[in-house]
């Protein structure tokens, strides 16, 4: 069985995970992972201070940084979500 | 900070921002590549071929996620996220001729219309008492700037060495020979230095900037004059108070690591040290 056999049955969407380097910003990271999730050039990713704020990211790991900590949003059409040293990104699958 | 003023001055305050803005005065629309690339030349000079690899890098996220979309959302460049390339807006100047009187009260409008405002003090007397009253309150450091000799006088003294006997850091700037020795002689435990600042000496005759004081550089006095029609000088001051002040922030700025090691000095000033430098 093949899946064109089963067309309404969607593939499980890719998800990269993506490690946050000591030396490296939060917003940094999540650029660098959907940038090598979705094989895109940095420059060609909308930038991010038009979906929000850097900073305002950079400072809440910065300030709250625990290991609870969690941040989920949606970037580039796919979910990312950023731990305390990672970033998940998964291919959002619209309907 | 909320207000839009002030985040200009936030962002202007920003040692890349400005070099940002600057090489778009010369150069009106340039691609975020180029202007990356000599950021880099200008910031680090030459680097191994991997060191500039990962710096391009680094500093293309930072133009492209972030400093450029803000400088455009604040009106001093545009940024076309498309193609990737900046232009300047031609009447922003990133080195305002602030000891224009008219900008210089625009800029005194725009400083005290936040939270924070600031104080205009008018008439040499005033700023004479104002700058006493901070040196009898400075606890840790006091950093003065006076360009001319005219403003100097022995009654100020004893407020200085007082400050000097609390354990106050004094540095004493002037680019006047005679200026110094005064200090020099009057304040032997002073830090006496010649700046090598552009902004504060206008090529322009009058107005100039009369006088500098940064106090616990949370404090700043910025005193100019102007020059009446008869060619009487009035002396007028604008005053920062607290470590967040716009005013005290761009100071504290453009002195940047003078505050922490003084200037590079001429092998004039330097053959006038009385020890080995």
């Amino acid at each position: 069985m093949t899946d064109s056999d089963l067309p309404d049955k969607q593939p499980e969407p890719a998800t990269t995970t993506y490690t946050i380097d000591a030396t490296e910003r939060p917003t940094e990271a999540v650029v660098r992972a959907v940038a090598a999730h979705t094989n895109t050039a940095l420059l060609d990713l909308e930038p991010l201070y038009d979906v929000f704020d850097p900073t305002a990211l950079d400072d809440l790991f910065d300030t709250h940084a625990s290991h609870h900590t969690r941040v989920t949003f949606r970037y580039h059409q796919c979910s990312v979500t950023v731990h305390h040293e990672e970033v998940c990104v998964q291919t959002r699958l619209e309907k | 900070m909320d207000s839009f003023d002030e985040r200009i001055v936030t962002l202007v305050t920003n040692s890349t921002n400005r070099r940002v803005l600057t090489i778009l005065e010369a150069k009106k629309s340039i691609s975020v590549s180029e202007l990356a690339d000599r950021i880099i030349t200008h910031e680090t000079g030459l680097l191994e071929a991997d060191a500039y690899e990962s710096e391009l890098e680094r500093l293309l996220l930072s133009l492209h996620h972030k400093r450029l979309p803000e400088l455009d959302e604040a009106g001093l460049l545009e940024y076309d996220r498309t193609t990737n390339t900046v232009t300047g807006r031609p009447y922003v100047r990133a080195d305002g001729d602030w000891t224009d009187p008219a900008v210089f009260e625009e800029l005194f409008d725009r400083l005290s219309s936040g939270g924070q405002p600031c104080t205009l003090l008018e008439g040499r007397e005033a700023v004479y008492d104002y700058t006493r009253t901070l040196a009898d309150q400075a606890t840790s450091e006091l950093f003065l700037i006076y360009p001319s000799v005219e403003l100097l006088d022995e009654d100020c003294l004893p407020a200085a060495e007082a400050a000097i006997d609390r354990g106050v850091d004094f540095h004493a700037g002037a680019k006047s020979t005679e200026t110094r020795a005064f200090f020099e002689t009057n304040l032997p435990e002073a830090t006496v230095w010649e700046p090598q600042l552009d902004w504060l000496y206008d090529r322009s005759s009058c107005p100039t900037i009369s006088r500098l004081v940064l106090a616990d550089r949370e404090t700043v006095v910025v005193g100019l004059w102007t020059e009446d029609q008869d060619g009487s000088k009035t002396e007028t001051a604008m005053v920062g108070e607290g470590t967040t002040n716009p005013l005290v922030v761009l100071i504290r700025e453009l002195l940047g690591p003078r505050l922490d090691h003084l200037d590079y000095q001429s092998d004039d000033f330097v053959d006038h040290l009385p020890f080995e430098p």
